[in-house]
């Protein structure tokens, strides 16, 4: 294509350079040709004017040279009458004067020798020697025979016309008439034409010479009388301005000067006046002042050039000229243009026929009038396998052409074939032909006649191979098939977002049929629920991505809306451009209501409904943002139900359950409807209160709560049980007391655990103290866990003797925490912690592995008595499989279960299910030994009591710490001894510091004895040393076994 | 004492002694006005060349001005607008009467080369009149208003005769110059013509003949205004063109490149004294 391109550009170029120079020299031949009838008109003038005057001045010499007083006063002049001379003057005075009206400047006699007779100009002047200068007037006498031609002169040049005046055959002498350059200037203007400018340039030298004098004096006179000319060097104009020509000043035209600087400057004009040669230039001063300027030279009667009338005449019509030969040049070239313009288009078609025919993928051949191949291009050859030699002369329908529509069919069948010879184009995909290694090819044939005067001159067949077309089609069948049976609902639009096809299930899950949406834009489903900045954004998406999908609310044709799961994507060309939109959507209603269901369960609680911990604190971190920007407070209020977990070990945990559902309503029922009440877990809510401008609101609204709690629950299956719970109440506000939602919570927490601490029943509003009981709490509950994985429990164990017996009859396994910092804990700085953290389920776990161990290395150590009572927290005690655990761990250290006893406390062992007991009395059944511990501190029922498979009632220290003083506890101890001698279970009182306490136990019939009288709890290690020392403790008890006390009440 | 004045002396003489041989270079404008006898541009053609010359000799610029009437010219003069004018003995005595402040610079020689010039009376030939007492009836041709060679002299010449420009039937007219008129009696125009003898004698050889003559007048000068130009600049113009070469001159006009010579008023008493002859003086004619 370059190369065409260049090809053409020289052609083109090639062709544009003679036509321009054509038109150039047409034009340049135009103006020379005009330049020449301006020369023509010029020199006609000047012949026409200088004959003009000719004739006139052979008029003028006729009156004077046939005058007879002409000629007798010439006799009397020749004679020297001077007088004479006069007479001449005045005679011919008014025929001179008349002369001067014609521009005839000079009228002078002449002698025969050349001496001046007179002048009619200069009458004083005469008799001098103008012989040398007047070669014109010497030759018309000596010829007797008129002459007249160009002359220089002193003072006048111009035209002379000398006459010589005979008297008869006598010459008297010659009459000159000279005409001014003036006169023949302005006829000669007037000649050629008003826009004409005649100027005569005088050849100096010759000028010089006629001026008759010595030039040294002549030639201030001569620079005086003539200005050099632009035009040659050698030549001088008149000055005008000199007086001595008495002619009027006209001043030259301003272009006159400027041509005759230009033309000065041509060498061509300056050689031609060094020749004396004529010249004619076109000089333009620009487009619109062009002039036509013509040099004649002047020659003197010795034919040596004495000036030149120099013409410039104002060319009118070079611009017309130009532009009309530019036009026609704008013509011929468009015209050539055009020309090879179509020629190279003409060429291009061939070359991209060729080309297209070269490179197409398609297959040609062409079959001349005979029906055979006569061209393939080289896509047959690729197709069919055959060579183009081969192709070449043979008859294409038996060389490939295999089946037509599925069946074989002659040469003479052959559509193709057929329909070509009719004149007419075959198209049809239903070929087959066969290439040369046998492979069928199906093929799309289109065979065009070349009809040329009638006649079929070639057929032109062009082929191509579609085997991969069938395969999509048959694969776009099988993708609308499937399109056809989604479940999925499938919709496609065009780019202008109408919808052009739907498949069944979107009629299933939209109810609109596909002949009520095509045409349609999918707006018709909008649900009116989502903002137009949705669809904005996800047209956004489609354009800069070709795809979208997320979640969307549609509607259904019945109005129905229902959220969708949409995807759409485009359908893109092969340069990338969408050409439609497909949406494949899914009705998600099931989905979401699971995922509203999951959000339920994620984010409130199943028990009460309420929002859950993780909502909470979502709600609390938005109303902390909410409260920063209105700068108003939040109160958070922790509020733990006192004495629950001993409702709910007594009672279980349905009656647990309805307890934390009733008192969450009361609490709800003292809110407002901003306010927030959440399940934090367990019997503990959270409160978060909006838009408080004081911390007193958020203790009045704790008061009401504390308040609106105290009344008894009615629970159900319990109904004859008053069940009465508190409740303590930690405050934090924000921002005083966090700026964050965990420290606000953490605050609150410990404020909380200050209220319960102080006794439950209160609130307590967070402070320094409380903040730092709360940073201590968490900073033991992570050193308790860290205690639990860095062996840092230990168990101590405290003696239970026998007041009968005097023997120590069991121990009982006391949790310590040897603390790294904070030296040896009790388990009152550490259990409630446990229990309210959970670990107490693992600490149990602990004390139940380490007292078993401790078992088997006392026995071991030939140490078998006594049995290791481990103290079981209630919440261990709900754990179905934790007598199953236990007796697996006595089974595994291979302990017998006689070995361990459990105690539980009152309100563990009454909260206990009816069927755990079972449990527990399969438990006592291995022989493992129960206690009621801290009896007398719960609400134990009788019948329940009786039922229970204990063994013993622990009566709790606070009744024998003051037992010896106060008749009250007097009274309980002997009740509850009396009680349990009546159920037939051991008693065993806790906390015996004192004589007096063990001697008034023993007269009340108590079984044992467990205090510091008897022994501080101690570590396994000092037990076995302790234990050796057995006779001694007997001997002191026997000391303290006063006369008269009556032995106790024997045991069941 | 003695050695004083013989000092001063000598100095006073050095001073005049050199004047003649120092340029005086005054600087200065001066307004030049010519009598209007030809056409401006005949009459800058004649001048602008002189007037340069002084320019160059003098650093005095003139300023040239022309003034196409003869009497403007002078009232002009008198007016003082005129620095420097150049007339013919004539009008420089009829100015000089009426105004004492101007002064002949310089006279310019004849075509002859002579510092004067006689005023002749012309006739044709031998048609006569052939004396100045014949002129009686006859048709007179005159030069031009304020010539002197015009109505003065010819009335001179025939008030010697006897006769009278205007009288015993005569009758003159004005040609406009010595040779039209004298031209004019060649042609029969004129019976007689008053022009310069020179210009007379150069047309005896178209038959006239002068048959009568009066003068030597002084030839045309430069005046100065004396109120308007200083000495200095009189002094330094005489200088210049007293010493002015022909190389210098052939450039100049026609009335001037034959040479000047220093003038005084003095020069015009032959004038006056004719013109004292004249009863009626001299007309004032436009």
């Amino acid at each position: 294509m370059n190369r065409l391109l260049r090809r053409t550009l020289l052609i083109l170029l090639g062709a544009t350079l003679p036509v321009t120079l054509l038109f150039f020299a047409f034009h340049t031949r135009e103006t020379e040709q005009r330049l020449e009838v301006n020369f023509a008109q010029i020199e006609a003038a000047y012949a026409g004017v200088s004959m003009g005057y000719k004739e006139f001045a052979d008029v003028v010499s006729d009156w004077v040279v046939g005058d007879p007083e002409v000629i007798d006063l010439l006799h009397q002049i020749q004679e020297g009458h001077d007088i004479a001379r006069g007479l001449l003057y005045r005679h011919i005075f008014p025929l001179y004067d008349s002369l001067r009206t014609k521009h005839v400047r000079q009228l002078q006699f002449f002698a025969p020798n050349g001496r001046s007779i007179l002048r009619m100009h200069a009458p004083e002047r005469s008799d001098d020697d103008l012989s040398h200068i007047r070669p014109l007037m010497m030759r018309a006498m000596a010829t007797r025979k008129p002459t007249s031609g160009f002359e220089n002169g002193r003072l006048m040049s111009g035209f002379r016309f000398c006459f010589p005046i005979l008297d008869g055959q006598n010459l008297l002498g010659g009459v000159e008439v000279s005409l001014s350059f003036t006169a023949i200037q302005r006829l000669v203007e007037r000649e050629v034409g008003n826009t004409a400018t005649v100027r005569f340039l005088l050849e100096r030298d010759d000028l010089m010479r006629s001026t008759g004098d010595d030039l040294r004096d002549a030639k201030p006179l001569f620079d005086s009388l003539y200005l050099a000319s632009a035009l040659h060097p050698e030549y001088v104009t008149e000055n005008f301005e000199n007086p001595l020509f008495e002619e009027p000043i006209v001043k030259l035209p301003n272009h006159a000067a400027t041509l005759e600087n230009r033309i000065g400057s041509d060498r061509k004009v300056t050689a031609a006046m060094d020749e004396g040669e004529a010249f004619a230039r076109h000089v333009c001063n620009s487009l619109t002042d062009c002039f036509f300027v013509n040099g004649l030279p002047i020659h003197n009667d010795r034919g040596r050039v004495s000036g030149y009338i120099l013409a410039y005449s104002r060319d009118e019509q070079y611009l017309e000229r130009g532009l009309a030969v530019l036009s026609a040049f704008g013509l011929a070239i468009l015209l050539l243009v055009g020309v090879t313009l179509l020629g190279v288009r003409l060429q291009l078609t061939r070359q991209r026929l060729n080309t297209l025919s070269e490179h197409v993928g398609k297959g040609i051949y062409v079959l001349d009038r005979n029906g055979n191949i006569s061209y393939t291009n080289p896509a047959a050859s690729a197709l069919l396998g055959y060579s183009q030699e081969e192709f070449i002369g043979r008859d294409a329908h038996d060389m490939f052409h295999a089946y037509s529509s599925g069946s074989t069919v002659s040469a003479d069948e052959c559509p193709i074939r057929c329909v070509t010879e009719q004149g007419k184009v075959f198209q049809g995909d239903q070929e087959v032909f066969r290439s040369k290694d046998g492979t069928h090819i199906n093929v799309e044939v289109t065979a065009s006649p070349i009809i040329e005067a009638g006649e079929t001159v070639a057929v032109v067949t062009v082929f191509a191979d579609i085997r991969e077309r069938l395969t999509r089609e048959q694969q776009l069948r099988q993708t609308d098939a499937a399109v056809k049976a989604a479940v999925e609902g499938v919709l496609i639009t065009d780019t202008q977002g109408k919808i052009v096809a739907v498949n069944p299930a979107f009629t299933r899950l939209t109810g609109y049929e596909e002949s009520e949406v095509i045409g349609r834009k999918p707006s018709l489903l909008s649900s009116g629920r989502h903002a137009s900045e949705f669809y904005a954004a996800m047209w956004q998406d489609l354009l800069e991505r070709g795809t979208w999908q997320g979640e969307i609310l549609n509607r259904r044709k019945n109005g129905s809306i229902y959220p969708q799961w949409l995807s759409i994507s485009a359908i893109r060309d092969i340069d990338g451009r969408a050409t439609s939109y497909v949406g494949v959507f899914n009705d998600i209603s099931d989905l979401k209501e699971k995922e509203d269901r999951l959000f339920y369960l994620a984010h409130f609680d199943s028990l009460t409904g309420l929002p859950n911990r993780r909502l909470l604190r979502d709600r609390l971190e938005h109303a902390m943002a909410r409260a920063g920007r209105e700068d108003s407070m939040l109160g958070l209020l922790f509020v733990d139900l006192d004495r629950f977990k001993q409702i709910n070990d007594s009672l279980g945990h349905e009656a647990g359950d309805q307890l934390i559902c009733q008192a969450a309503e009361r609490i709800g029922d003292g809110l407002r409807h901003e306010d927030t009440l959440a399940r934090q877990g367990g019997d503990e809510f959270v409160i978060l209160l909006e838009g408080l401008t004081d911390p007193q609101t958020a203790s009045v609204v704790a008061m009401k709560l504390i308040d609106a709690i105290k009344p008894s629950f009615r629970l159900r299956g319990f109904e004859d049980q008053s069940v009465v719970v508190g409740a303590s109440i930690g405050i934090a506000m924000y921002p005083q007391d966090g700026a964050d939602a965990s420290t606000l919570l953490r605050r609150a927490d410990a404020a909380m655990y200050v209220a319960k601490a102080a006794g439950g029943n209160t609130w307590q509003h967070s402070n320094e103290d409380s903040a730092v009981f709360a940073e201590e709490r968490l900073q033991l509950e992570s050193e308790l866990r860290h205690a639990l994985d860095g062996d840092e429990l230990v168990l101590y164990y405290q003696p239970k003797v026998s007041l009968t017996k005097g023997i120590v009859e069991a121990v009982e396994a006391l949790i310590r925490w040897q603390h790294p910092t904070r030296g040896l804990l009790g388990p009152d700085k550490f259990l409630p912690l446990a229990k309210e953290s959970g670990l107490i389920i693992e600490i149990g776990e602990w004390v139940m592995q380490r007292a078993v161990r401790q078992i088997v290395s006392w026995e071991n150590a030939g140490i078998t008595d006594p049995r290791v009572y481990l103290n079981i927290d209630g919440s261990q005690l709900m754990r179905d499989e934790y007598p199953s655990k236990l007796l697996d761990t006595l089974r595994s250290a291979g302990i017998s279960p006689n070995r361990l006893g459990i105690e539980v406390t009152e309100t563990a062992m009454m909260g206990r299910a009816d069927g755990n007991i079972a449990a527990l009395k399969a438990l006592r059944e291995q022989g493992i030994a129960l206690s009621i511990d801290d009896f007398g501190t719960g609400h134990s029922s009788l019948n329940r009591l009786k039922r229970l498979p204990i063994d013993t009632l622990k009566i709790d220290r606070s009744f024998i710490r003051d037992m010896v003083d106060d008749p009250s506890d007097q009274a309980i101890v002997r009740a509850t001894v009396a009680l349990a001698q009546e159920l037939g279970l051991n008693t065993v009182a806790e906390g015996v510091e004192t004589e007096a306490q063990l001697t008034m136990l023993r007269k009340m019939g108590c079984d044992a004895i467990q205090g510091y009288w008897i022994a501080k709890p101690m570590p396994a290690s000092k037990l076995p040393a302790w234990l050796a020392d057995k006779p001694n403790i007997e001997t002191r008890f026997r000391a303290q076994t006063p006369k008269g006390l009556a032995a106790p009440a024997g045991k069941r | 004492m003695r050695v004083a004045i013989s000092l001063k002396i000598i100095m006073l003489a050095a001073f005049f002694t050199s004047i003649p041989a120092r340029a005086l270079e005054p600087g200065g404008t001066i307004k030049f006005t010519p009598l209007p006898m030809l056409g401006e541009r005949a009459l800058r053609s004649q001048f602008l060349p002189m007037l340069d010359y002084l320019t160059k000799q003098t650093k005095i610029q003139f300023h040239w001005t022309y003034i196409p009437d003869y009497d403007a010219v002078i009232d002009a003069q008198k007016r003082d607008e005129i620095d420097l004018t150049f007339l013919g003995p004539l009008p420089y005595v009829t100015l000089r009467q009426q105004d004492s402040a101007f002064e002949p610079l310089v006279h310019f020689r004849e075509n002859d080369g002579s510092p004067n010039y006689n005023c002749a009376l012309v006739a044709f030939g031998n048609e006569g009149p052939y004396r100045a007492t014949d002129v009686i009836n006859k048709h007179i041709g005159l030069t031009q208003p304020k010539s002197t060679c015009g109505y003065f002299a010819v009335s001179v010449m025939l008030a010697r005769a006897g006769r009278a420009i205007d009288g015993q039937n005569n009758r003159y007219e004005y040609a406009g110059g010595h040779d039209k008129a004298i031209m004019g009696v060649v042609r029969g125009v004129y019976d007689v013509a008053g022009a310069k003898l020179a210009i007379a004698h150069k047309h005896a050889r178209l038959g006239i003949q002068v048959i009568d003559q009066v003068g030597p007048y002084p030839g045309f000068a430069l005046v100065a205004n004396k109120r308007t130009m200083t000495a200095d600049q009189r002094i330094a113009i005489r200088n210049a063109l007293l010493t002015a070469s022909r190389a210098e001159r052939a450039r100049w006009g026609d009335p001037m490149r034959n040479g000047a010579f220093s003038a005084n008023d003095q020069d015009y008493e032959a004038l006056r004294k004719d013109l004292r002859r004249l009863d009626g003086g001299v007309p004032e004619e436009k």
